[in-house]
This record gives structure tokens, sequence and C-alpha cells, in this order.
């Protein structure tokens, strides 16, 4: 990851070459082997507190984009976590499974599922994949949380 | 929910005696033996926490609400939405507060336990009132390592979790703290309260719940990696932390920022264990004077200190 480039959006930095979804502030990242790896974008992991917990679906059970892959708890708060893409569960970072709170620390090196699409051509024109488009989009959600008093200033 | 529903309010009060476990945690952490020997039903519920003891005398209100309309923000969602019981409290004659992300309380006992969860495209935010709570109870039903850290349990769970008639108030129905917390939450969301039952397609859903809730792939819960100690939350300012390897067994708990109890258990510290303890109860928990205090034990000092160091952070 290291070796990626970045996007840089005020104080935070994205890892180019990764689809990001605007609903669930997840992002994507396609593998050599086609599989796509899942994990938080940085206003992801800061709203939604300190993740004390995660669970995942069973390997092998098919995921509808905007389906539940598993769940998340913070602050006894527990939400599903909403696939960005269909397609079915493959792996689990059992890193995150043993110590959740590493998608707070670290989101962009985080994954938490990979997933093998079946239907990415489809679905990538749902997500935003254009570099541009992601830093204006990520400014504006930044911007538009920091209004709402969702971040710190 | 759709996404232009209204607030719902929603109160239950259970007719028997159960514990609830929040939806992570694993079942090892009740004493299942106990709860079935003492009839006590074990219910995994959708939102999160730890194991909780749940009584007659707990109200539970519960404000559903589109999904779009909940702050993203999971502190400030207890924030806007907890801030309407927190006054509803303080018009029964409590000086309650919100504490951390979301416990309520009076100084330092919680007075109210509270969680949430999105369910489908609903948001619920939900707490309890509790009349009067049985601690004994709540501990006896843990499955905990030893019956010194059952002690501990229960004496700080004594002093950080309170109920009305801890708190002296004895006089306040069920019935008048319902129409408190509407009367509250009708006011700060600004809209006329309606009183309505269950509509039928809401009963069907609660039938379908209460045969998922019994089904025991349910009640097993989603597979979780086993954790490396074991910590039972009692409030945001207090908990207790037990973790053991080859060698040491380790049962401490920690309240307001302090270690107040230690136990080591181990044939390895040669001896020191007294000292370490001696250096460390009733001083800071914080893990850099934690392991400073230690560095003078040596490596003895350093294997207490990696064992209780993951128990120190605040959660």
């Amino acid at each position: 990851m290291s070796n990626q480039r970045r996007i840089s959006v005020g104080s935070y930095e994205l890892e180019a070459g990764r689809c990001y979804d605007r609903e669930t502030h997840l992002w994507i990242e396609q593998q050599s082997d086609g599989r796509v790896r899942c994990g938080f974008d940085p206003l992801g992991a800061e709203t939604s507190g300190d993740i004390v917990a995660v669970s995942f679906e069973p390997l092998g059970n098919m995921v509808e984009r905007g389906g539940s892959f598993g769940s998340l708890e913070a602050a006894k708060f527990v939400g599903p976590l909403l696939t960005p893409v269909s397609g079915t569960l493959e792996a689990y970072n059992d890193d995150v499974l043993a110590n959740p709170a590493l998608l707070n620390a670290d989101p962009q090196g985080q994954w938490m599922v990979e997933i093998a699409p079946d239907a990415l051509d489809r679905e990538r024109a749902l997500l935003l994949c254009d570099e541009d488009e992601i830093r204006e989009w990520f400014l504006n959600e930044r911007k538009k949380l920091e209004q709402e008093g969702m971040l710190a200033t | 929910m759709l996404k232009d529903s209204q607030p719902t309010l929603s109160f239950c009060r259970p007719i028997e005696a159960y514990i609830g476990l929040g939806y992570h945690r694993s079942l090892d952490e009740l004493d299942r033996d106990h709860c079935e020997k003492h009839g006590l039903p074990i219910i995994r519920r959708r939102i999160g926490g730890g194991p909780v003891y749940i009584d007659d005398q707990q109200l539970f209100f519960q404000l559903t609400m589109p999904a779009a309309v909940a702050p993203a923000r999971v502190d400030l969602l207890y924030r806007r939405f907890l801030g309407p019981a927190i006054d509803a409290f303080r018009d029964i004659g409590l000086a309650a507060e919100l504490r951390s992300a979301n416990d309520i309380a009076v100084d330092e006992r919680k007075i109210s336990g509270t969680g949430a969860g999105r369910i489908g495209d609903g948001v619920t935010v939900v707490g309890n009132v509790i009349f009067s709570f049985p601690h004994h109870r709540m501990v006896e039903a843990l499955a905990l390592p030893s019956n010194r850290m059952a002690d501990e349990c229960l004496r700080l769970m004594q002093r950080h979790v309170s109920s009305l008639a801890g708190e002296g108030v004895s006089n306040t129905t069920s019935e008048e703290v319902k129409q408190i917390l509407t009367r509250r939450y009708a006011q700060d969301l600004d809209l006329e309260p309606q009183v309505s039952e269950l509509t039928t397609v809401e009963q069907i859903e609660v039938e379908r719940w209460s045969q998922r809730f019994a089904d025991p792939e349910w009640m097993e819960g989603p597979a979780t990696p086993r954790a490396s100690g074991r910590r039972i939350r009692i409030s945001a300012d207090a908990w207790l932390w037990s973790t053991s390897d080859a060698n040491l067994e380790l049962e401490a708990s920690i309240a307001r920022g302090r270690i107040e109890w230690l136990h080591l258990g181990s044939i390895s510290l040669n001896g020191t264990g007294g000292e370490i303890c001696e250096a460390l109860v009733g001083r800071a928990a914080d893990p850099a004077q934690v392991g400073g205090r230690l560095r003078r034990f040596g490596p003895q000092g350093l294997h207490v200190a990696r064992l209780l160091e993951p128990g120190l952070k605040q959660q």
C-alpha cells in the first residue's frame, strides 16, 4: 500500500487506484487475481466511532450491492456493513477481526473482506474511480460533515 | 421503516427476568448453568454491549427513526437522541448527564443502560429506566474466573450502577416515567405525540423475531475470534480485566482512571507479586506510567505489563 500514489484532500490522504462508494464510505481495490478488497475510507472510519467488534457473513455467501456483508459495533451501536459490489465473500482480514481498532487507526491500510465480484463492470459505474471526482466528492463530504459537527474542524 | 416515516417512541417492560447479551458477545461470558437453574432465559439482542440482567423493574424506551435522519457519527447520535431522556431524568429529580459516548449517569453512577442499532432502513436508540437493580443477580449470571473477581465485580457494580430507588426516588411510577419521556421527546422533536398500537405488519415482525431469538444459530452469535483477555465493563469509568498465559494469571479493576484492585497468581514472579501490586494499586492506569513503575521489577515487571496493558484502555 505504501508504494501507491495518494490523493491529498486537506489533511486526509486517499489511496489512488481505488474506487470509493459515496453511500457507505467504503473503498474497493481490485487485486491481481480479480478479487476485490473492501475497507473504510478515512471519513467512514472517523464517523463510525471507536470500533470494538466486527463480524462477517460466512465465506462463500453471495452478497448483493447494498446488502450486508457483516456488522460493526462501536459504543454499543451495531450497524450493518453494506457491500459496494456484488459477488461471493472469499476472505476476511483476520487482523481486523482480532483487532477491530485497526480500522480506526489505519483505514486505508486495512481491508475487511475480499469479494469475487460478479458485476464489477456494471457496478464500478456507480462508484467514484476517477481521481478528480474522488477529490471533489471527498472534499465536499468533509465540509458537509464538518458543518454538521460530525468531524473535528 | 420508510424514509419519510415519523420517529416512533415505544416502551416495553419485561414480565419476567432474563439475560440480554450484546450482538457480538460470546455466550461463554455467561454462567449458563446458573441461568438455566434460575430460570433466566438468555436473549441475544440486535444492539451492542455486554451481558445485562433485565427484569420487570426496568422500563425500556426506544426511539426509532429513518436511518437518513440519524447522525452518521455514533457519539452524535447518542448526544442528539439521549438528550430528551436526560431531561426526563432531570424532571424526575436526578442530576443526570451524558458520560462518555452513551452512559446516562448521576455523578459516577450509571442510571440508564443505552445502545443503538441500524436495523433495515431504521435506526433505533434504546435506553432503560431502572427502578431498582439486583446487582448480585447480575454478577451471579456472569461466568467469572474466580470468586475474587466476582466479589470485585459486585463491589464495582454497586458503586457504579444505580437505579431510581438507589438514588432515593421511589414514588415515580412506570406510567409517570412514560409520560415524562413522551413529553420530552415530543418537545425535542417538535411533534405532537400520537398514541398507537403495533400494526399487523409490526406484529408479524415481532413474531418473526421472537422465533429468530430462539434459533440456536442466532443464539450462538456471529463468529468472532476468541479475545486474549476478558473485559467486564461496568460503566464508562469502571471495568474489570482478566487474562492469563502459561505462567501468570492476572485480574484487575480500573475505575476513575486508577487501578483499584490487582491480583497476580503466579509461580514465576519470584515473590515480587505483592510488591508489584503495591506499586500499581491506587495509582494511575495510564499505560506509560504503569510501564514505568514496573520497569524496576525486571522481566517479572515486563511480564505483568504485557498482560495488564490491553486492559487499561477505556472502551
